[in-house]
């Protein structure tokens, strides 16, 4: 009896020591980090005096979101909607495009599809320096072709202006975040049923109601969850930002995790991980009224 | 038998332990060096002067550590947190964030008797010392700025090199002409763009009136006042926003690429920077299209511009101060120190350089001796980077002055922005300089 009662407290503390690994990891690696950032949003942490840090309540978030910190919170909370919006739109669109033409089967698919990904296999820095240049008023290859078109007379300070600050960014983050679209719809448009095809052609639907009444309801859960994650992700994203404009000029292409970075780079862990700490509330709200708007659950 | 054996084996376990003894006596000394300005061609001429030092002192190794320039500040901040460096570079920007956090030692006791003490120059001795009076770093070399200029543009133009900010405003107007896609003055509005703005202010209202040189934006005698209450610095900033017109319109989010760029690639026919693009000039550009002068003369009669240095400093926690001292002192000998300077277009820190190279004389680097020779006129003050509010102050300001240019605010409010900043950084921490 005894025996048996060792040899069973033996098997728990091998499967303990198994999952040890795993549940270390995303510990120290995840859970860790969230709590220091969460300690940090109340402390006036900086790196150029961490000998003096002190709880400072919530003077972090009243600095930010009451500008007192010399930025407008809510001109980059409306820049961040912006960027959120019309990148999601524009992606999902071109992205949803793309992946019915790869549906087809064609000479050079394969070639095609490889073009098609390429963008999202580069870094987002490599990308935002790429485009910079490309933007360039004085010498980007942008103004070159409008100007070779007709289209423009003088050079376009696309990065310098406030106007097109954030739409050159949008552009640049629509070209990168296409693909995985792409990626995503394609998988889902190759498991939708041939026979589904079949009968709404028997049915006498065109090829508008066959989009409508087949190939959409047939991969809705893969679109309202790459919407989802597109959202945060897009959301999460401020590296094209931070390497074409800096959030300039005077933070008009300036976004909540872009402003986040300019604060690490600054050395103000304290308001930067208040500022982490609001992401993560707002992202929080959005996925359950997302949640909530489009009926989804788990079985979905 | 057994005995035997374990006899045997007690005897050689006991030799090896005394063999790993003499092999610790003999062990050498590791000395671990981090630098932040990495470029491939600059660790090669530090490595150079490390084996030379090796070679004199077999018991010393030094490993330099070469992180990606990027990420270089950080991962210093880091490994001097966890004691993990000897000796690191420490620069303008970062001098007073080691300082504060107690990660430096102070150097005076260590190179209290160094023969080369006699022949560091005056400006070497003020970066040592500008923090609390005690010696955080020995300078490897000053980036000092002086004016670009396209020789070939104004020689077709008839105009004349500017010595002063009134005239390089004037010829940067004069030889603008948008319909071509040229312009005058290859602006800075981007990151750091304030800089600019301040040798421009600087050299409006001259360094007498600044409590301190390292405390630049600071009245002397002011009790806190700064020098955004003048009239000149008004003046300052018009002026600097006319220079701005004579520019590119997108150069208000020029940053050092961008600005470099628009002077080598044709855009513009004036840049001020450091004597490190006198290298990508001498790569890019034709010789005799273009030249160096130097830094223009303000309505104060002076020249002002910010001494940037890079230096290096010994860790607080640092084991083998003694070997990581005399390695520093080899390091910035007159010798090692003008090979380094030479090579990286930085202006060396010892007086008698000049026994060693040629090259601070002559040619595009001319300019810098002209300015050597006139003190009184070429000057230098630098942004109260002593101040933790200066951290906030860097992620700010570039905005108000880019929406200061882009007419979303007056200079006035401008102004005021800037005043109430540096009242208030006064008030939370007091006098620092």
């Amino acid at each position: 009896m005894k025996s048996k009662q060792r040899l069973g407290q033996r098997r728990t503390l091998f499967i303990f020591l198994m999952l040890l690994p795993s549940m270390l990891l995303p510990l120290i690696f995840t859970y860790y980090p969230l709590i220091k950032g969460g300690v940090m949003a109340f402390q006036n942490y900086t790196l150029m005096n961490i000998k003096n840090v002190s709880w400072v309540g919530f003077q972090n978030f009243k600095d930010i979101l009451f500008n007192t910190a010399g930025v407008d919170f809510g001109q980059i909370a409306w820049n961040t909607v912006k960027w959120v919006l019309i990148s999601l739109t524009l992606q999902f669109t071109l992205g949803f495009a793309l992946s019915l033409m790869l549906k087809k089967k064609f000479a050079g698919a394969g070639v095609y599809q490889g073009l098609v990904f390429f963008p999202y296999a580069v870094s987002g820095f490599l990308i935002g320096i790429m485009w910079r240049w490309m933007f360039n008023g004085s010498n980007g290859v942008i103004n070159d072709l409008l100007m070779n078109l007709g289209l423009i007379d003088v050079n376009v300070g696309w990065l310098a202006q406030k106007e097109t600050a954030l739409v050159s960014c949008v552009i640049a983050n629509v070209w990168y975040g296409i693909p995985f679209f792409t990626i995503m719809i394609t998988a889902a448009l190759r498991g939708v049923a041939p026979e589904l095809y079949e009968a709404a052609d028997m049915d006498g639907a065109n090829k508008i109601q066959q989009f409508f009444n087949v190939t959409v309801p047939s991969i809705k859960s893969v679109l309202l969850m790459t919407v989802l994650m597109r959202v945060i992700w897009i959301f999460n994203f401020p590296d094209l930002i931070y390497s074409m404009t800096s959030g300039g000029p005077a933070n008009s292409s300036q976004i909540i995790t872009s402003y986040m970075m300019t604060l690490v780079y600054s050395m103000d862990y304290g308001k930067a991980s208040a500022v982490g700490l609001l992401v993560i509330a707002f992202l929080a709200i959005f996925c359950l009224i997302y949640m909530a708007v489009t009926n989804y659950t788990s079985e979905d | 038998m057994k005995k035997f054996l374990a006899i045997l084996l007690a005897i050689a376990m006991l030799a090896t332990l005394f063999a790993g003894c003499g092999a610790k006596e003999e062990e050498k000394v590791t000395v671990t060096m981090v630098e932040s300005l990495t470029s491939p061609e600059r660790t090669a001429t530090i490595q150079s002067i490390i084996d030379k030092y090796e070679a004199a002192n077999p018991n010393v190794h030094i490993e330099l550590i070469s992180p990606p320039l990027e990420n270089a500040d950080a991962k210093i901040s880091q490994m001097l947190m966890n004691g993990e460096a000897d000796i690191v570079e420490v620069r303008d920007q970062t001098v007073s964030q080691y300082v504060n956090n107690e990660w430096l030692e102070d150097l005076d006791p260590y190179i209290a008797d160094w023969e080369d003490l006699d022949t560091l120059s005056g400006d070497s001795w003020t970066c040592m010392h500008q923090l609390n009076g005690k010696c955080w770093l020995i300078p490897s070399g000053f980036y000092q700025r002086c004016l670009y200029y396209r020789e070939d543009v104004l020689a077709e133009a008839g105009v004349a090199v500017p010595t002063t900010w009134q005239e390089l405003l004037e010829a940067s107007q004069a030889l603008t002409d948008a319909g071509s896609n040229f312009y005058g003055y290859s602006f800075r509005g981007g990151t750091s763009g304030y800089q600019y703005a301040d040798t421009v202010i600087w050299s409006y209202i001259g360094v007498d009136i600044l409590a301190d040189p390292n405390a630049g934006y600071y009245l002397k005698d002011g009790n806190g006042a700064t020098i955004f209450t003048l009239p000149e610095t008004k003046e300052a900033l018009e002026y600097h926003k006319e220079l701005f017109k004579a520019s590119p319109t997108d150069s208000v989010a020029w940053a050092f690429s961008e600005m470099v760029e628009g002077f080598i690639g044709g855009t513009t026919a004036f840049l001020i920077q450091d004597a490190e693009v006198i290298a990508n000039c001498q790569v890019d550009m034709e010789e005799g299209t273009w030249n160096t002068a130097p830094f223009p003369i303000g309505p104060a009669g002076e020249a002002v511009f910010p001494n940037g240095f890079g230096g290096w400093g010994m860790a607080a926690a640092c084991e083998n101060k003694e070997a990581a001292a005399d390695f520093l002192m080899f390091l910035s000998n007159p010798e090692n120190n003008t090979l380094y300077a030479a090579n990286h277009a930085m202006v060396p820190i010892h007086t008698n350089a000049s026994e060693y190279s040629d090259a601070f004389a002559k040619g595009y680097f001319a300019c810098y001796s002209e300015m050597a020779a006139e003190p009184e006129v070429y000057r230098h003050a630098t942004q109260p980077q002593m101040y933790v509010a200066f951290a906030t102050y860097k992620t700010e300001v570039d905005a108000m002055y880019q929406k200061y240019l882009l007419d979303e605010i007056t200079v006035d409010e401008l102004l005021k922005w800037l005043d109430d900043f540096w009242v208030q950084a006064y008030a939370d921490e007091g006098q620092l300089w």
